[in-house]
């Protein structure tokens, strides 16, 4: 799988919220056609890494954010999904109050003035990724399941036709044939050219479903490379455990 | 007979102004999840106007209309910069909101009664002056029909707004969660103050219908918003609809307790409304959603 | 004070401070007349102000404390002061201060549940919305009923016969004292086992069930006690100014009194106080700007809910921490599993820096080398085990649990595991009864508990924790602890409240039982720390404490794992244990499969609402069908994740 272009670069990167920094300076990047992971125990620092880069960030800290070259560290949130990134916060987050639909549907609201037959072409390609939403469409998305949710959620990302995507955990607590279908869709966009970062919980499914990892630790990246490199590294794990030893088959109690 | 039919079209015009008032609060509330104390005053603010520009300097009824809602849209802006803006960023604890609102009406009351001063309150002539139609046999005021027509269009439009509109449902996801409102490029500063502009419209449009009902009186932008309020947690938050009926509702039992009652007594009227109907449907005939917790 | 006492009491040089400013602003009041003035005017607008903190008292016992909103409390001092002055009309010879104090009372409590108890069927917010339309109504009303005198009021000064026996000097020191009664009233009231219910209940319902307390009463003596004090207020008020009209309690005075309390900050007995006196001052300083005061009014109550939302309180508490005069409480944290969003309070000193050192401070959970037994005291009549039969629950058409089959025997840990929207939590809930079931029972032996209230579920034993630890935060952890002694730990209200023998006793025993646990626990340098300070490891073992503290016969625990560190893991899997060990029936909900598997007894396996498997853990090991359903073919039961 050839990757293209570096569609996301970051620059040593900082974050935080008000005085306290989260974020101690990261640099990495991600490419056309490729997904890459983000590890690390909770607390290193992922999540205020990604919200930062979306644009929410809670404080004045130093670092680059480019995206196809263009830079957007100070920009707003409006102005990073019209430059091209879109990013799924953890916690399948959408309206629970509306329907599948119009969830959707605001995904697509910074091109509403493209016309509602855009929008509905793009809805469209979302079902196909996801065909149980099509089912759901008139549904108050607040009845889905979590799983169905988490769909919604990255469908309602991709109607601003990002070609970067961002996905914080998005299978945190899902049943695994769940979880199946997720990655499954996350490959399918990896196929159409997005570039993917997505950050897991899970070490082993993170280091199966991408070509390159990057392990946070403590506001830093500390190790990064290869996906099946790191797979067979025994410090990641006990990195992402907070332990030093090589996990056994029982915990510790 | 006739007294019942004229109390009860009396009823459903000042209820139809109760309604509108609650539609604004509706408005703000779909789109904040906070309350707007204010919005009585607002509506008084907007009365006073009228005064000023039909009793006094003798505009045309179309100007008086587009001055109203100038001014009223203007100070809700103010409002929302001022006294709503800081609370609805952060996740809300506690009664912020309803003090920094209910301050805001404070100084609207303050400088309405200055600008007013001590003059008496007074008609104000009607938008198709002080004509009658007879409906059903009876001499119904057309400053009555405007005023319940004028709600019944503006609760419609709202309906069409939110359902089918992007900016409609986007003020819906707002007031959901915003963040995730802001990461998909939705921007909350701008949708917030945009639902402050439609409630003003709102407001003033009551305004302009309620003028030659109640005349100029400074005083009444408290009881105005509580009833107004009445109305909505009758009606339910968070439903269009339900403003509407817990308007009419409240209008109605206010000139029946007037008639077979006392007129003197009148507020209990609205005690007795909002006690039964939470009595019996606690969350409104067509409540949906709960406010912030307070 | 002396050095002795200084040590005992735990305090430096400089806190003394925090006693000397009290008391001398006491002396400060109790002299007013001798500084500003003793003419009859001048005492009897004094003893307006006075009446006015009562009312501030009454309002921040229930808004403040109890969470209640009675916004329009004003309306029940009205009715307490109409009923006293009315009575004093008609009899002006047998009325007496203390009659109309009672009076007042009594009215006031009359009004404040006319007002109260419909409101609080639906809601907290409606309790706003319709107290205030009574603090509108009554003065309406007032103005046309010709039996409170319309318009004019009642001159109580005008009524042959009337002669009030206490004038002058001497009543002014008794209003004081009154006021003062009535502070230290709601201080003992805060500090008793009233008070904690106000706090846990005011925190969240759910919390407060889940330790046994009945929210609707609850709320009741809220009112109820707010609005007695309102009344008295009331019986004061027309006492000494012999008058009561309209207007002497119209809308305007809510909104005073609100701002008083904004001002001065809720949640402190101090506060409002402070709040009140100075709102008050403003009004009488811009009496002569009466036009314009409405202005200043309006934009300082602003400047303050936007720029000082906890009111000045918390503003002179930052304050004299950094001066050293009261001990400094560590604050903000990010710790290592924390999220912004669990620091809900205002951050009250403390740089960055700070923080993070008071975090690796407080991080240790000391595991215990032996912890001791709690056999259960609550529910232990019993010997049966908590049986699940048949439940079933549908949320809008998705059935989140259906036909479920579960037992918790004492003694033994029965593990749930699931992924999202599997039913775990929804299950944990409908036997918490948070939500009612559509069909099935839930049952402890004969008795049913799925038709009985949540508070009833905590009384029969059964101690549950949250997945997000739901603490009192402005709380200590030990005073999040001692409610749920308290369950146990009888006496009644007023006992506690006026500190009898019994209250005293029983208070004392509550808070060493609480202390206890939390030092079993390794909890012990944490025990006077807020709990908004603490980290999220720390806050869950609170929690952890705070069931234990119930000692119930059934702990029901929800994720408990999620975001600690591997030695708070140790510690709740040794909890655990030791909890079915002293006979205590243990439903452990967890993600965290590997130590479920180490520690239960019993696993269940939920998948989308229905039980996949049930059986023990060597069952669920040797089970393919489950690995493959609910963890994934490539996914090891052993692996970490």
């Amino acid at each position: 799988m050839t990757t293209g272009e570096p569609l996301l670069v970051v620059s040593d990167l900082h974050a935080g919220y008000g005085s306290l920094e989260a974020v101690a300076g990261i640099s990495f990047q991600v490419n056309e056609a490729e997904t890459v992971s983000l590890i690390g125990r909770n607390g290193a620092g992922k999540t205020t890494s990604l919200l930062a880069i979306a644009g929410l960030r809670y404080g004045r800290f130093p670092g680059s954010v480019k995206l196809a070259g263009l830079e957007v560290s100070r920009a707003s949130s409006r102005q990073i999904v019209d430059a091209g990134l879109a990013h799924v916060p953890e916690g399948h987050r959408i309206f629970r109050s509306l329907t599948v639909e119009e969830n959707l549907r605001l995904g697509a609201y910074t091109r509403r003035r493209s016309g509602r037959k855009a929008a509905a072409a793009t809805m469209e390609r979302v079902f196909e990724l996801f065909p149980i939403l099509r089912t759901y469409a008139t549904r108050s998305a607040g009845f889905l399941s979590g799983g169905e949710q988490q769909m919604v959620a990255i469908g309602q990302a991709l109607m601003a036709e990002p070609r970067v995507l961002m996905l914080d955990e998005p299978t945190s607590g899902l049943a695994p044939i769940v979880i199946r279908t997720i990655y499954d869709a996350i490959g399918q966009l990896r196929e159409q050219g997005l570039a993917i970062l997505v950050v897991e919980q899970s070490v082993p499914r993170a280091l199966a479903n991408s070509s390159r990892c990057y392990v946070m630790e403590r506001g830093r990246i500390v190790i990064s490379g290869d996906s099946p490199v790191l797979a067979e590294d025994e410090h990641v794990f006990a990195i992402v455990r907070g332990t030093e030893e090589v996990p056994s088959a029982a915990p510790a109690s | 007979m006739t007294l019942f039919l004229t109390a009860l079209i009396a009823g459903l015009a000042v209820g139809s102004v109760y309604g509108l008032i609650a539609l604004s609060y509706t408005v703000v509330f779909n789109s904040t999840a906070i309350f707007n104390v204010a919005q009585g005053d607002l509506m008084m603010a907007g009365v006073l106007v009228s005064y000023f520009c039909l009793d006094r300097w003798h505009l045309p009824q179309i100007l008086t209309l587009v001055v109203i809602l100038a001014v009223v849209v203007a100070i809700s802006l103010l409002e929302e910069r001022v006294a709503v803006r800081p609370f609805v960023s952060k996740p809300v604890v506690g009664l912020g909101w309803f003090i920094a609102t209910l301050a805001f009406s404070l100084v609207i009351e303050t400088v309405a009664s200055i600008i007013y001063g001590q003059n008496p309150v007074v008609p104000i002539p009607g938008a198709f002056g002080s004509g009658t139609i007879v409906v059903a046999g009876v001499h119904v005021a057309t400053k009555f029909i405007l005023a319940f027509v004028t709600m019944i269009v503006v609760m419609v439009a709202l309906e069409v707004f939110y359902k089918r509109s992007w900016l409609g449902t986007a003020m819906r996801g707002v007031a959901e969660d915003r963040e995730v409102a802001a990461l998909r490029g939705i921007d909350a500063l701008r949708i917030s103050r945009l639902a402050f502009v439609i409630a003003g419209v709102v407001t003033g449009l009551a305004a302009f219908v309620v003028a030659p009902i109640v005349s100029a009186d400074v005083t009444v932008g408290l009881t105005y918003g509580l009833k107004g309020f009445i109305a909505l947690a009758a009606g339910g938050f968070g439903s269009l609809r339900g403003c509407v009926i817990g308007g009419l509702l409240l209008g109605v039992a206010e000139q029946m307790f007037d008639l077979y009652i006392s007129s003197n007594y009148e507020i209990l009227a609205g005690l007795i409304v909002v006690l039964i109907v939470l009595a019996v449907r606690p969350s409104g005939l067509f409540g949906t959603r709960a406010v912030r917790e307070v | 004070m002396n050095d002795h006492l200084i040590g005992r009491l735990g305090l430096d040089s400089r806190a003394w401070l925090r006693w000397a400013v009290p008391l001398v602003l006491i002396i400060v009041l109790y002299i007013v007349p001798q500084i500003g003035g003793s003419d009859s005017f001048r005492m009897g607008e004094y003893e307006e102000i006075l009446s006015f903190l009562v009312i501030a008292v009454a309002l921040n016992i229930a808004m403040g404390y109890g969470g209640q909103y009675i916004l329009g409390i004003t309306a029940v001092f009205a009715v307490g002061a109409y009923g006293a002055i009315l009575a004093a009309k008609y009899h002006p010879h047998g009325v007496g201060l203390v009659a109309m104090c009672i009076i007042g009372g009594v009215v006031g409590a009359v009004g404040g549940m006319i007002i109260g108890l419909p409101a609080l069927r639906v809601g907290g917010f409606y309790l706003a919305l319709v107290s205030l339309f009574a603090a509108l109504a009554i003065p309406t009303v007032a103005q046309q009923w010709g039996l409170v005198g319309a318009d004019t009021g009642i001159p109580l000064y005008a009524v042959s016969g009337f002669a009030p026996e206490i004038n002058g000097e001497e009543l002014y020191i008794i209003v004081v004292s009154l006021v003062l009664l009535a502070t230290l009233f709601s201080w003992a009231l805060v500090h008793s086992r009233v008070g904690h219910r106000f706090v846990a209940l005011h925190t969240s319902q759910q919390l407060a069930s889940s330790i046994g307390i009945r929210a609707y009463r609850t709320q009741l003596l809220a009112i109820l006690i707010s609005s007695v004090m309102a009344g008295i207020a009331g019986g004061i008020y027309v006492y000494s100014q012999q008058f009561f009209a309209p207007g002497s309690s119209s809308v305007q005075f809510a909104v005073l009194l609100l701002a008083g309390m904004t001002i001065g900050g809720m949640g402190t007995i101090i506060g409002p106080l402070i709040g009140s006196v100075i709102i008050l001052g403003i009004n009488q300083f811009f009496t002569s700007f009466q036009q314009y005061n409405g202005i200043a009014f309006g934009i300082l109550l602003l400047l303050f809910a936007v720029f000082l939302p906890n009111g000045l309180m918390a503003r002179i508490t930052v304050l004299s921490e950094r001066l050293g005069i009261r001990p400094r409480a560590p604050s903000l944290t990010s710790g290592p599993s924390a999220s912004p969003a669990d620091t809900a309070t205002e951050p009250t000193a403390a740089t960055a820096a700070t923080a993070v050192t008071a975090v690796t401070a407080t991080a240790a959970v000391r595991p215990a080398a032996q912890l001791p037994d709690w056999p259960p005291v609550l529910g232990a009549g019993d010997s049966s085990p908590l049986v699940v039969d048949g439940a079933r629950r549908t949320f809008g058409g998705v059935t989140a649990v259906d036909d479920m089959h579960l037992t918790i025997t004492r003694g033994q840990i029965h593990g749930l595991i699931g992924s999202n929207g599997s039913g775990k939590t929804t299950l944990l809930n409908l036997i918490s009864r948070f939500y009612s079931l559509d069909a099935g029972q839930i049952m402890i032996g004969s008795t049913r508990l799925d038709n009985q209230p949540p508070h009833a579920v905590a009384r029969a034993g059964i101690a549950r924790t949250f997945q997000s630890p739901k603490l009192m935060l402005r709380e200590t952890a030990l005073e999040n602890v001692i409610p749920a002694v308290e369950l146990r730990v009888r006496c009644t209200g007023p006992e506690s409240v006026l500190r009898l023998p019994r209250g005293i006793r029983v208070n004392r025993q509550a808070r060493d039982e609480a202390l206890e646990i939390l030092e079993q626990l390794g909890l012990r340098h944490v025990i006077n720390q807020q709990a908004a300070a603490l980290p999220h490891g720390t806050r869950r073992m609170v929690e952890m404490a705070r069931a234990i503290a119930l000692r119930p016969s059934f702990v029901l625990l929800d994720e408990p794992a999620a975001g600690l560190s591997p030695v708070e893991l140790e510690m709740v899997a040794n909890v655990c244990q030791n909890l079915a060990r002293s006979g205590v029936g243990v439903l452990l909900i967890e993600h965290n499969v590997p130590m479920v598997l180490s520690i239960a007894d019993t696993v269940t396996c939920l998948h989308q609402g229905k039980r996949l498997f049930q059986g023990t853990p060597a069952e669920l090991r040797a089970d393919t069908s489950v690995a493959s359903v609910f963890l994934g073919i490539d996914e090891p039961l052993e692996a970490s994740s």
